[in-house]
């Protein structure tokens, strides 16, 4: 009994904390892609600048959004860049990805100085070439905040024309890692 | 003396196929070439890659065949019209020799046909050493696509077996029967999926100068990619001969650890029956390549080749190390160049000097 005291207070106590304001450092971080391209099965990789944004924990519910440019995206090839940004995603035109997350229940016992979750799903809205889709994946959070957010997307949820270039054409769904190596933080 | 006529032979033919392309994650060789194997004529997006991703310098529309004059996207693709012009400056140094030797490797028009899921290619034309062309039809299969990971090709080819690299002369290929002029006419099936590769191959040797006996056989070979950048294998080959079978077994890797760094190496034991003789001969066929490339189109290299076709005698023995450098300048062109060491027992106990300089001009 005194025991289950104990875990109700600290939750409580948990809850009642101040909210929590996390924003990311981009410098400090990396989006990254990896799609197929049939029939020839070529690993297409790319990466951009960490994304800008943060989060607020208030009662143990995370809420917030990141975003990225498009711009700079960089799959080592330049002509396949340039397709890429100029033919489908139309940076011109949708020069952002941004990720959106409305109230992600962390588990009760999740605080700065106990920041560790591994394979943790969430859900969130992914704004891309002008659509708003909801996307699910995972998180990893190491105790010094280092995190990677996993998922998947299938590039026509987006009205992005399928990409095809002399005879290889990228598989639908492309994996997507985010990751973010530093956080500012503060209490409010 | 007898090393040069040696050489002239295993120099005289090679194909391009790049597996430390593996370190740009081409985890199969088919986004670049027609043939599942690698090398021979380019797709058009390996004609884009030999530009943006293999040349120094260049643009898109140099790298296509005839520089633009056949365009693929007007062919709609099915279409390929390729071809080699390679020769070699070969420079020896030994206690008893100095010379310098120009060696005709290859000439020759390569074409591929794709309708739907066939694919037809013939390779026409072998460069003999009076710097004559044949008109010879060395290479030709027809190809059949059942999915975009699994193709079966009939035709006269090189089977599958270990790391099927540009150096046909050295002695994982050259050593093993597996280098060019050296095509048999086979029927082959590959598996080329995104971490697994398997391909099995029926085949018989087709007699000719460079061919003693006809041989069959069956050979097989398994491929696993780890992280898109390191592909690990093995091979094994059941031939039989009138006079002899053999069996040869092989490890391969094609390791990517950057996109600048990559080793590419081989080994194989060779068993092989003498059935009029009734004697069996063990063999060891090893090969390692160190690459850095240091600025696009430009790698430096060290290749290092050991071989004992008969681990019973001592003087079955070949050593082979040295530095080197490959050179992309711009599409359409390759330079290697390859200073070595070398000793063969069975003619020195020494160490000789070796240097060649490969220029090589694909259309």
């Amino acid at each position: 009994m005194k025991k289950l005291i104990f875990v109700m207070t600290n939750i409580w106590m948990f809850h009642a904390q101040a909210a929590l304001e996390i924003k990311s450092v981009p410098t400090q971080g990396k989006i990254q892609f990896e799609a197929v391209g049939r029939p020839s099965m070529v690993k297409i990789k790319g990466h951009a600048e960490g994304p800008e944004g943060g989060f607020t924990v208030n009662k143990g519910i995370m809420s917030g959004e990141m975003k990225f440019a498009l711009s700079t995206l960089d799959t080592g090839i330049d002509l396949r860049n340039d397709h890429m940004k100029e033919k489908y995603l139309e940076v011109a035109k949708f020069p952002h990805a941004k990720l959106t997350v409305k109230e992600l229940q962390l588990p009760p016992t999740w605080s700065l100085q106990n920041a560790n979750l591994k394979n943790f799903p969430f859900k969130g809205t992914l704004q891309l070439h002008g659509v708003e889709k909801e996307i699910s994946g995972v998180i990893n959070v190491s105790e010094k905040l280092k995190t990677e957010a996993q998922f998947e997307i299938k590039i026509s949820d987006f009205k992005i024309d399928i990409p095809s270039y002399l005879g290889i054409t990228v598989a639908d769904t492309v994996k997507v890692q985010v990751s973010v190596n530093e956080f500012s933080t503060q209490e409010k | 003396m007898k090393i040069v006529p040696l050489l002239i032979l295993l120099f005289s033919l090679k194909v391009h196929a790049y597996p430390e392309m593996i370190r740009h994650h081409y985890v199969n060789c088919t986004a670049c070439h027609f043939s599942p194997s690698g090398g021979g004529v380019l797709t058009p997006y390996g004609r884009t890659i030999s530009y943006e991703v293999l040349s120094t310098w260049g643009s898109e529309k140099e790298a296509r065949p005839l520089y633009g004059a056949l365009d693929n996207e007007k062919l709609n693709q099915w279409l390929q019209v390729g071809g080699d012009i390679r020769a070699l400056q070969l420079h020896h140094d030994s206690k008893t020799v100095v010379e310098g030797r120009t060696i005709p490797m290859q000439a020759g028009l390569e074409f591929a046909v794709t309708i739907g899921k066939w694919t037809a290619d013939l390779f026409f034309g072998k460069l003999d050493k009076d710097w004559k062309v044949q008109p010879v039809g060395t290479r030709f299969y027809l190809m059949y696509q059942f999915l975009d990971e699994l193709t079966v090709r009939v035709g006269r080819f090189i089977p599958v077996f270990g790391l099927n690299i540009p150096q046909h002369s050295v002695v994982t290929r050259s050593g093993l029967g597996f280098n060019q002029g050296m095509e048999r006419d086979a029927i082959e099936g590959m598996w080329a999926g995104e971490k697994w590769n398997f391909a099995m191959t029926a085949s018989q040797s087709v007699r000719g100068s460079t061919v003693g006996e006809i041989e069959q056989a069956v050979s097989t070979q398994l491929n696993y990619t780890i992280a898109d950048s390191y592909r690990v294998g093995a091979s094994y080959w059941l031939g039989a001969g009138d006079t002899q079978h053999r069996q040869v077994m092989g490890l391969h890797g094609a390791l990517g650890f950057t996109e600048k760094l990559y080793v590419l190496a081989e080994a194989n034991y060779q068993t092989k029956d003498n059935l009029q003789a009734k004697t069996t001969v063990d063999g060891l066929y090893q090969f390692a390549k160190l690459g850095y490339e240091f600025y696009r189109g430009i790698h430096v290299q060290f290749v290092q080749e050991y071989s004992q076709s008969d681990l019973g005698n001592g003087k079955a023995k070949f050593e082979s190390y040295g530095p080197g450098f490959l050179f992309y300048p711009r599409p359409h062109f390759e330079f290697e160049g390859l200073y070595t060491k070398k000793k063969m027992s069975i003619m020195s106990d020494d160490f000789e000097d070796y240097a060649y300089l490969m220029v090589h001009y694909y259309f």
